[in-house]
């Protein structure tokens, strides 16, 4: 019994080990990577949210979007900003939304990111959101910008992920985005770990 | 059988005590509802806050003789708020039952409840409502929130500002004021918590609340007691940004500076004239909570130790003028000191040892060091000369008014220059407010020269913010009023030339009407019939403003000029030519031209026009702008602009 629980833990443990997308904003480039945990490349811009469409009409479902007239992303230690402690390099969320837009997407099983430790934020209850190519909500994490040092974390499963939006008033660091592994290493590494236990338990 | 009928009998006896025996009144519940006055729980709700603004709750209630208030709760949506509920007996049998400093942060309509009881146990009870706004995520936020308030300022005196400074030709106007060019428009609804008609501290704590309040009063709703200072309070804007994302606030007002539009922003009063404590105020609290750092205006009189020459301090708690001292259970639940009756403070030595630079002409102001981060600046006594006298004495011309004391007073465009250069140091970015004052105080006063050129140094104002905001573009700039000053209406033109004019103002009527009651005065004839031109006759005045160089018309006086009537006038004489002196009695200036204009508002004396409840407009520019359109209540700017500050916008 107790290897069909060590099995149990292997089959998970290959759920999980996967590795993570994990952005310190410590060095360059901060607008863009090639994600290779997640399988799909990425940009991270300052955006706003577009409610109509190109006609003046309401769209569907407003949309996240590049805001063009905006600087490149930048990433700085809060405590320049008066905005908390000395830290290393965070990415600076103050004054505009950051969007995570991949250019294919990704299925995402953990999401995390740490906020600066400063005593300024929203006091609304904001939200780190999560959409499909449709522009339609997949999930949200609640944060709590005015709680000093908060992580905002999930380990939901989402599916078909094109944009993640950070919200305002915040310096966020090491965002780690865990995706969900591939069906094929999943299944192979749960036959794996069943098989070893059986013949353990034959031998 | 008999437990029911020992039962009846007992509540039988209850109901006839009841009925000998009245209970408790709850007389007042803050914040003030529908709910609760009329019983009316769908909206308009009158009281409206951010998500985790502060405010009092508060009740007045009335005991039954003989009995005293003991205890009180209060509860929101079922649920007992915790903190002290502080009772306190008012007179006549009335008591406050206040619970400061409370907050929500969820965003929905909540009904809240207060019960008190009474010595003998007997209670009242009484609900009201409010709302939380929240806001959303949007995109760029504003980092910089700046109001432009024309005190009194509506179409017209928009419209006489632009055709005197930039004017008119075949119809089209051949320049914008700076107000003009501001992208987004609305129309604002002005009427205060007790009034169609609001004064300037409702009128503008609107802005800085969200919430309306009695006329005279300012972040405050109103109560029952005549204490000046323990008003249930509603926290400003500046404090809010300043604890929530590190803001600074600054204030600039062409008025004295404990006047009601720049009080408004950073003073919790229901006394809109209480000047020693409201400059008190401002060091005590203001500088520690909404990160003051820019206060420019007039006002020095309240600065200077009483018995010292100039001061306009003084040494009571409750007569004109009034010093503050907070009672002890609001100074711990807001954090703020109780201030003290110090009629000897030396004001402008704190504000110096709390970190500023005082500046007490433009001098001195113009030559602030570029890394100055906190600012005073008092340039005269009371409130500031019009632009029409302090160009006049730049140009050379006389010295009217307080000029001569004070020669070196700033233009409100040079105010605002510094107030931008000192607050644009605060990294986290500021709230600042900017204050025309005396398009009000000389529309009250019918005189149109001042009002107009006052109207067109605010415009400058505008200008400069604009230029700002060009090379910081996450700056919301708002542009709008308090009320309408004066019905003032632009009726037409002269029908002759100055000189003209000049003539028959002297000369007084010649139409040989005898004046009397009901009877035309003899300027009629000559001020009226014989000037005032309308429709096609009056064609396009014209006001030369290249010749003087300074950017301000080389003369109000011109031929053909434009003429204002005002609706809500008090009664006057006119004889259309400006003024010699600024704040002349409107009955006894312009006599010789025998031409009376009678006024149907008294309002405060005859010879003083009134507020109105005309709706204002608004212009506003930069980030954030875009949400603000159509027509609203005024209370609904703040909650916009808090969401270009907190929610951004596209």
């Amino acid at each position: 019994m107790k290897k069909y629980l060590i099995a149990a833990a292997l089959l998970l443990a290959s759920l999980t080990s996967s590795h993570a997308l994990l952005l310190s904003f410590d060095s360059a480039p901060l607008t863009s990577g090639t994600g290779d945990p997640l399988g799909s490349n990425f940009t991270l811009d300052y955006a706003y949210l577009e409610t109509v469409d190109g006609l003046g009409d309401p769209l569907t479902n407003p949309s996240w979007t590049v805001d063009g007239t905006a600087p490149a992303v930048s990433a700085s230690s809060p405590s320049l900003a008066g905005w908390g402690a000395s830290t290393s390099d965070a990415l600076d969320v103050r004054d505009q939304p950051v969007l995570f837009t991949f250019d294919t997407p990704v299925d995402i099983a953990g999401f995390s990111a740490v906020l600066d430790d400063s005593t300024f934020g929203n006091l609304s209850v904001e939200q780190i959101q999560f959409f499909d190519s449709s522009d339609v909500l997949l999930g949200s994490i609640n944060v709590t910008q005015s709680t000093p040092g908060f992580t905002a974390s999930s380990s939901a499963i989402l599916t078909g992920v094109k944009k993640i939006v950070l919200p305002t008033a915040a310096f966020y660091d090491n965002v780690n985005i865990t995706p969900v592994p591939e069906p094929s290493l999943t299944v192979l590494g749960g036959v794996a770990a069943l098989g070893l236990a059986l013949r353990r338990r034959r031998a | 059988m008999k437990t029911t009928t020992l039962q009846l009998t007992l509540f039988g006896l209850a109901v006839t005590l009841g009925a000998a025996t009245a209970a408790p009144l709850v007389s007042r519940l803050t914040p003030p509802s529908l709910l609760f006055s009329e019983g009316t729980a769908t909206a308009p709700y009158i009281s409206r806050f951010m998500v985790g603004q502060r405010f009092d709750l508060h009740a007045t209630i009335t005991a039954d003789a003989a009995t005293t208030i003991t205890s009180g709760t209060f509860s929101v949506d079922g649920t007992p708020v915790p903190g002290t509920v502080t009772v306190t007996s008012i007179g006549s049998n009335k008591f406050n039952l206040v619970l400061r400093a409370y907050s929500n942060l969820v965003a929905a309509v909540h009904t809240f409840t207060v019960t008190a009881t009474q010595s003998d146990s007997l209670t009242a009870t009484a609900t009201g409502n409010f709302e939380v706004v929240g806001t959303t995520a949007q995109g760029r936020k504003a980092k910089n929130v700046i109001y432009l308030i024309g005190d009194g300022m509506s179409m017209a005196h928009r419209t006489a500002a632009r055709i005197v400074s930039k004017g008119i030709k075949q119809g089209k106007a051949t320049g914008s004021l700076a107000m003009d060019t501001l992208p987004a428009t609305a129309i604002l609804n002005t009427c205060s918590l007790n009034s169609i008609i609001t004064d300037s501290a409702p009128g503008a704590a609107c802005y800085s609340t969200g919430n309306k309040s009695f006329n005279g009063q300012e972040g405050v709703f109103p109560d029952d007691t005549s204490d000046k200072w323990d008003n249930p309070r509603v926290e400003h804007m500046g404090n809010y940004l300043a604890r929530t994302q590190g803001k600074a606030l600054g204030i600039v007002t062409t008025a004295d500076v404990e006047d009601a539009t720049p009080g408004a922003f950073a003073v919790h009063t229901q006394d809109r004239g209480a000047g020693t404590g409201i400059c008190d105020m401002y060091l005590d609290e203001a500088v520690a909570k909404h990160n003051l750092r820019v206060l420019l205006g007039g006002g020095r009189k309240w600065f200077i130790p009483f018995g010292q020459p100039g001061t306009g301090r003084v040494n009571t708690l409750t007569g004109s003028g009034a010093d503050y001292v907070l009672p002890a259970e609001l100074a711990t639940a807001w954090g703020v000191p109780t201030g003290a009756l110090d009629p000897s403070r030396d004001l402008i030595g704190d504000f110096v040892n709390a970190g500023f630079t005082y500046a007490p002409d433009k001098t001195s102001l113009l030559a602030i060091p570029a890394n100055t981060t906190k600012l005073l600046g008092l340039f005269s006594s009371t409130h500031m000369d019009v632009s029409l006298d302090k160009i006049a004495a730049r140009r050379g011309g006389a010295k009217v008014g307080a000029v001569p004391t004070y020669p070196d007073q700033p233009l409100l465009e040079e105010m605002t220059d510094k107030a931008l250069q000192v607050l644009n140091r605060n990294a986290n970015g500021f709230v600042l407010m900017i204050e025309g004052a005396s398009i009000d105080k000389q529309a009250h006063n019918m005189d149109t020269e001042r009002f107009v050129q006052d109207t067109i140094e605010f415009d400058k104002s505008v200008g400069r913010c604009i230029a700002f905001a060009e090379t910081n573009p996450d700056t919301l700039i708002i542009v709008t009023a308090d009320h309408e000053c004066a019905g003032a209406a632009i009726i037409g033109a002269s029908n002759v030339t100055n000189a003209a004019l000049i003539i028959r103002a002297a000369a007084g009527g010649t139409d040989g009407v005898v004046a009397g009651a009901g009877v035309a005065t003899d300027g009629q004839g000559t001020l009226r019939n014989g000037v005032v031109n309308t429709y096609d006759a009056a064609a396009f005045p014209f006001y030369d403003n290249i010749s003087s160089g300074d950017g301000y018309p080389l003369t109000m006086d011109v031929d053909k000029k434009m003429l204002v009537g005002y609706g809500a006038n008090g009664d006057r004489y006119e004889d259309w030519l400006q003024n010699a002196q600024p704040n002349a009695n409107s009955m006894t200036r312009d006599t010789a031209g025998d031409f009376f204009i009678a006024g149907q508002a008294t309002g405060g004396g005859s010879g003083t026009a009134v507020h109105t409840a005309a709706d204002i407009p608004l212009s506003a520019g930069g980030r954030g702008s875009i949400l603000f359109s159509g027509t609203m209540d005024n209370t609904t700017v703040f909650f916009k602009a808090m969401q270009a500050a907190i929610g951004g916008s596209k």
